[in-house]
């Protein structure tokens, strides 16, 4: 019993909340059936010259992630050891394209962070001219190795039978130690290589997502002015009628 | 629109007739409007939501086999299931932590007689539908409003008939909980 009470209140709470259709939904639903036309099912409502757009943007979209890929993959390979790593410091603009200074291999390095830092910078509305990135710095450390070998004197008489297999035997050694598993680890320079290309990954899927979004704002937009032409065009029936 | 009336109407909408489409968007659109407002509590998206179920509902009528009553279901869970996908389309609600507001029973519980404790009742159940989730409304309104059967409801959510008794006892038992607390 008193459980159907309860019901008959739900029942009344949900009447007097019950939302109404403002008058004329049929027939804005119907101008717009004769405007739009049904959608085809399972295939994107854009037209022609839209689809080229989305496909545009897609590729332009799939080419900067492939690129970030690329250029990421083969520096976990050739990450710089710390005594043979390169100082290079990086000038890099913000929003325009000119004074990048950079000609060596770690120029990719320098790169990776110049969309983001783009992206970050248009994101967040700022106008800084540059931004400045150094990359991990032990030159003086590479120098002093490459001063050493140069003044190292030339042997004077080719190497002996004994010299060359002991010579193969401590390469093979280090061939060994470099498969040990155990020497896999990464070092903290690589786990921050990672989580950058990780960031990087994320700011291109944010990237798509915001290139889908603009895209489905212009599809409603070019809507919108279609509807005012043709309204437009209806009015000025009316006024050549009158 | 009886049965007949029905059938001609889809008949005519899936020979792509303008009648047919008009008939079955005059029929329909209020019932479908009234779960997806329920649902997005927004009357303008809800406007557009509705007109865009039936967008999808004609473009896919030719994939329709018709049998009277059912197509008030199909055209339902249609709406129920791009509703739903509107709602996880929209970022999450921010939720208050403090106590809803459930005055109007409480402050009157004590001093109305029968009759006005009755409307107190209702005012404050409307006051806790409101603190529902949006797919629980949905649930009530199928149920309650719409008078549906399980097994309709079952259809239109995807769920199983029973999945469907148990969250409406259970929503029940959260609409008795909140009333409790407050009387």
């Amino acid at each position: 019993m008193e459980s159907e009470k309860f019901n008959t209140q739900i029942a009344e709470a949900l009447r007097r909340t019950q939302a109404t259709p403002h008058d004329g939904m049929t027939e804005r639903f119907m101008e717009r059936l004769r405007r739009e036309g049904l959608p085809q099912m399972g295939v994107t409502h854009a037209k022609p010259k839209h689809r080229h757009l989305v496909a545009w943007f897609s590729g332009v979209a799939a080419v900067a992630a492939v690129v970030v890929w690329v250029v990421l993959l083969p520096l976990k390979e050739d990450i710089p050891t710390p005594t043979g790593a390169i100082v290079q410091t990086v000038t890099m603009p913000a929003h325009s394209s000119e004074g990048v200074s950079a000609s060596s291999p770690t120029m990719a390095l320098a790169n990776l962070q110049t969309p983001k830092k783009v992206y970050s910078s248009v994101r967040a509305g700022h106008s800084e001219k540059s931004a400045q990135t150094k990359i991990l710095v032990s030159s003086e450390q590479s120098e002093h190795s490459e001063n050493l070998v140069s003044e190292l004197p030339l042997p004077s008489a080719p190497p002996t039978q004994d010299a060359v297999s002991k010579a193969l035997e401590v390469s093979k050694q280090k061939t060994q130690e470099a498969e040990d598993p155990n020497a896999l680890s990464y070092s903290p320079y690589e786990r921050e290589l990672m989580a950058h290309a990780e960031a990087m990954r994320e700011v291109a899927e944010l990237y798509t997502a915001e290139v889908v979004q603009e895209d489905r704002i212009a599809i409603r937009e070019r809507d919108a002015i279609q509807s005012m032409r043709v309204e437009r065009v209806a009015d000025k029936d009316i006024i050549r009628k009158i | 629109m009886s049965t007949n009336e029905l059938e001609s109407a889809i008949v005519s909408a899936q020979e792509g007739r303008e009648e047919g489409y008009r008939q079955l968007f005059a029929e329909f659109s209020g019932m479908v409007f009234g779960l997806v407002s329920r649902m997005l509590a927004d009357e303008a998206e809800a406007e557009e939501l509705t007109q865009d179920v039936f967008m999808q509902a004609f473009a896919a009528l030719a994939g329709f086999r018709s049998q009277g009553s059912g197509f008030s279901a199909w055209i339902r869970r249609i709406a129920y299931n791009m509703a739903m996908s509107k709602l996880r389309q929209k970022r999450p609600q921010l939720i208050s932590l403090d106590e809803p507001e459930y005055a109007t029973y409480a402050d009157h519980a004590g001093v109305a007689d029968e009759e006005g404790s009755s409307e107190e009742e209702i005012e404050s159940l409307i006051a806790a539908i409101g603190h529902l989730r949006q797919e629980e409304q949905a649930l009530l309104q199928l149920c309650y409003y719409d008078g549906l059967s399980m097994q309709d409801i079952a259809y239109i959510t995807s769920l199983t008939p029973q999945a469907v008794a148990m969250r409406l006892s259970r929503i029940r038992k959260k609409l008795k909980n909140q009333l409790s607390k407050h009387s």
